[in-house]
C-alpha cells in the first residue's frame, strides 16, 4: 500500500514537474540544439513556471477551480500543445501549406 | 626586464597556491596556528595570476568525457548533504518552516480556489502566489503535503540548481568550467546555510535568474520571458536582480528581442501583481534592512578558498571584454552587498553563485591552463580549494539541528489535538511560525501575524514580569481561552513564574511547557 502511495506520488510529481516543460523545451531547442542535461534543467524550471501561471491565469479568468480534472486537464493540454506544434513543424502537408501560402503572398506583393 | 618580472610572476603564482592553501587547511584542521588576519594573504593570489592571465585566449572546451558522470556525482553529493540532517530527525530545518506549512495549508484550504481577499497582509507580503499555486496543483494532483515539499521537494530543488549552473557556465565558459562550479555549489557554505534555514523560495529564485541568464545567452527570448516571469511570481528581491541585469545588458547589446520578452514578463504576471501592488509598492516605498543572513565578513571567511579565483575570473573578463550577464550579474549584486543598499545580507546568497561562476572560470584559467608538472600542481591547487571550500560545510552539516525538538513539535501537536477550535496560542517570536504552522490556531506573538493587539513595549513588560495580575490584564484582552507555549530551548525568553498561580492550568509538560487560560475571574 505504502509503495503505490509512493508510486503515485512520484509519478503525479513528474506529471506536474517535468512532462508539460520536457515538451515546451523542444519547442524552445530542438534535439540537435541541447543535451540531456539541459534539457532536464530546462524542463524542471519551465514546468514550474508553466504549470502555475496557467492554472492562475485560467482561475483569474474564467474562475476555473482547481480540483484533479481541472489540473490534469491543464498539465495534459500544456503537454499536448507543444507536441502538436512540434509535429505540425514536422508534416509535410503543413509545410506544404505554409510554403503555398508564402508563394501567393509573395506574388500578390509583387503585382 | 618588464618581461623578467612578469616570468617570476608567473612561475611563482602555482606553488603560491599550493603553499597558502596548504597552510590555510593545517590552520583550519587545529593543527597550525598561523597569526591574526592571514586569510588576507589571500588577496596577493589575484595580483600574481594578471600576467599569466594575458595570455590565456580562450577557456572554452566541449571535449570533456566524464562530464556527465561527474555532473551525476556532484548532484547525488548535494542531494546527499541536503537530506543528511533527516536521518538524525523529521523536524524540519531553519525558522521558517512554520511560515511556509501554514501558509501552504491556507491554500489548500481554500481549495478548489485560490485565496486573495482572505489572506492576512503579512502573507501577501511576504509569499508570493507562484509556490502556493504549484503547492496546490502537486496537493490535488500528486498528493503532496506541505510537510512532504518542505522535506523532500525543498532538497531536491537545492540539489537541482547544479544543472542550470552547469547549463549556464558551460554556455559561456566550457565544460570544464561548468562542472569546476557545480562541485563549488555543492560543497558551498554559504548555499547550504540558504538550505539550512529553508529559504524556498530564494532556491526557486535562483534557479530561474539561472536559467533567465542560460536564455538571455542563448538569444532565446521567450524562454527569458517565462523565466523572468517565474521569478516575479516566486521570489521578487530575484526579480529585481535579474532587470537591473536586463537593463544593463540591454545598454550594452541593444536586442529588441529583450524589450519584448520584458513586455511577455508584464502580461504574464499581471493578474498576480495586480492585486496586491499597493502592498508590493508599499514593501519596496519602506526602507528594507539587510534581512536574515550572515553578514559580508563572514561570506569572505566561509568563501576564502575560491574568493581570490572569482577575482581572476572577473579580470579575465574584463581582460577579454567578455561583457556578458554573469558578469553584470557579479558586478550588481556585488554593488548591493558591499554597500549594504536594500536586503543586503540575503543577497549574498545570489552573489555566492555569481562568484562560483567567476571561481571556476579563474581556477580553469590558472590552474588548468599548464601541462606537465605544473597541471598536476594545478589539480592539487584545486583538491585544496574544494577541501578548504567544503570544510565549514561539514562541520555545519554535522552540527545542524531542527530548532525543535520532537517532543517540543509534539507539544504543539497536543495543542492541535485538544485546545478549543476558538482557542488563541501564546508564544514568544522564536517559538510561533512553529505553533502557526503545527497548532491550527490563531497564534499571538510580539509584531508577527495578524492577531495580536498590544505594542512592542507591553509586550515586553508582559514577556518579563513575574505578576499573575499583570499576567491576567494583558490576556483578557483576547476571546478565551488562551494557551501559553514555551519551548525549553536556549535563546528562547518568557518568565513562566506568572502563570504558576489559580488564573493559569498546567496542561502540558514535556519538552515544552503548556499553559491554559480559561480567562474570567
Amino acid at each position: 500500500m505504502i509503495v503505490l502511495e509512493i508510486m503515485t506520488i512520484f509519478l503525479g510529481v513528474l506529471f506536474v514537474l517535468l512532462v508539460p516543460g520536457l515538451a515546451w523545451s523542444y519547442i524552445f531547442f530542438t534535439r540537435k540544439d541541447i543535451d540531456w542535461i539541459e534539457r532536464f534543467a530546462l524542463s524542471l524550471g519551465l514546468s514550474i513556471v508553466l504549470v502555475p501561471i496557467s492554472v492562475f491565469w485560467l482561475n483569474w479568468i474564467f474562475d476555473m477551480k482547481i480540483t484533479l480534472l481541472s489540473t490534469t486537464t491543464v498539465v495534459s493540454v500544456l503537454t499536448i500543445i507543444p507536441v502538436a506544434c512540434i509535429f505540425a513543424r514536422k508534416s509535410t502537408w503543413v509545410k506544404n501549406a505554409t510554403s503555398g501560402l508564402k508563394s501567393i503572398l509573395s506574388r500578390q506583393h509583387r503585382k | 626586464m618588464k618581461r623578467i618580472v612578469a616570468r617570476v610572476t608567473e612561475l611563482s603564482f602555482m606553488p603560491l597556491v599550493i603553499l597558502m592553501f596548504t597552510l590555510f587547511l593545517l590552520q583550519e584542521l587545529g593543527i597550525l596556528s598561523l597569526f591574526t588576519g592571514y586569510e588576507l594573504c589571500v588577496y596577493v593570489i589575484p595580483l600574481l595570476a594578471i600576467p599569466g592571465l594575458l595570455r590565456v585566449q580562450s577557456t572554452s572546451d566541449h571535449k570533456f568525457p566524464a562530464v556527465l558522470y561527474l555532473l551525476l556525482a556532484t548532484f547525488i553529493l548535494t542531494l546527499g548533504i541536503r537530506l543528511f540532517p533527516l536521518t538524525r530527525s523529521s523536524v524540519p530545518l531553519g525558522y521558517d518552516p512554520g511560515f511556509y506549512k501554514y501558509t501552504m495549508e491556507l491554500y489548500y484550504n481554500a481549495l478548489p480556489q485560490i485565496p486573495e481577499q482572505e489572506l492576512a497582509t503579512w502573507v501577501k507580503e511576504m509569499y508570493p502566489q507562484g509556490l502556493f499555486v504549484l503547492s496546490d496543483v502537486m496537493y490535488v494532483t500528486a498528493g503532496t503535503t506541505a510537510i512532504d515539499n518542505i522535506n523532500y521537494v525543498f532538497p531536491f530543488l537545492g540539489a537541482f540548481i547544479v544543472f542550470p549552473l552547469f547549463a549556464v557556465t558551460r554556455t559561456l565558459f566550457g565544460s570544464r568550467v561548468g562542472v569546476i562550479a557545480s562541485i563549488l555549489y555543492a560543497i558551498s557554505y554559504t548555499q547550504y546555510t540558504a538550505f539550512t534555514m529553508l529559504y524556498f523560495k530564494n532556491i526557486l529564485g535562483l534557479t530561474f535568474l539561472l536559467l533567465a541568464i542560460y536564455a538571455l545567452e542563448k538569444r532565446k527570448d521567450g524562454l527569458v520571458a517565462s523565466m523572468f516571469a517565474a521569478m516575479g511570481i516566486f521570489h521578487r528581491p530575484e526579480f529585481l536582480l535579474f532587470t537591473l541585469i536586463l537593463i544593463a545588458y540591454f545598454i550594452i547589446h541593444r536586442r529588441r528581442g529583450i524589450v519584448l520578452a520584458a513586455i511577455g514578463t508584464a502580461v504574464l504576471i499581471a493578474p498576480f501583481w495586480i492585486p496586491r501592488w499597493e502592498i508590493y509598492w508599499g514593501v519596496a516605498s519602506t526602507t528594507i534592512g539587510g534581512g536574515t543572513f550572515f553578514g559580508f565578513d563572514t561570506y569572505t571567511l566561509v568563501s576564502l578558498a575560491y574568493l581570490p579565483f572569482a577575482a581572476i575570473g572577473a579580470v579575465y573578463l574584463l581582460v577579454n571584454r567578455g561583457l556578458n550577464s554573469v558578469l553584470f550579474y557579479f558586478a550588481i549584486t556585488c554593488i548591493i552587498v558591499v554597500f549594504q543598499l536594500f536586503f543586503f545580507n540575503r543577497f549574498i546568497i545570489m552573489l555566492d553563485i555569481a562568484i562560483i561562476i567567476l571561481a571556476a572560470l579563474g581556477i580553469n584559467c590558472t590552474l588548468l591552463q599548464k601541462m606537465g608538472w605544473q597541471r598536476i600542481a594545478g589539480i592539487a591547487g584545486i583538491l585544496l580549494v574544494l577541501a578548504l571550500s567544503v570544510l565549514p560545510t561539514v562541520t555545519e552539516m554535522n552540527m545542524v539541528r531542527p530548532r525543535m525538538t520532537e517532543e517540543q513539535l509534539g507539544a504543539i501537536e497536543w495543542i492541535k489535538d485538544n485546545a478549543e477550535d476558538n482557542a488563541y496560542v501564546l508564544a514568544t517570536s522564536s517559538d510561533a511560525p512553529w505553533v502557526l504552522g503545527w497548532s491550527e490556531r490563531r497564534v499571538l506573538a510580539p509584531g508577527l501575524f495578524e492577531w495580536y493587539l498590544q505594542s512592542k513595549e507591553e509586550w515586553f513588560s508582559f514577556i518579563e514580569s513575574e505578576d499573575p495580575e499583570i499576567a491576567k490584564g494583558f490576556l483578557d484582552a483576547y476571546e478565551s481561552p488562551v494557551y501559553i507555549y514555551y519551548s525549553r530551548k536556549s535563546g528562547n525568553y518568557l518568565v513562566l513564574e506568572k502563570f504558576e498561580s489559580v488564573y493559569f492550568e498546567n496542561v502540558y509538560d514535556d519538552g515544552a511547557v503548556v499553559y491554559r487560560y480559561p480567562g474570567g475571574d
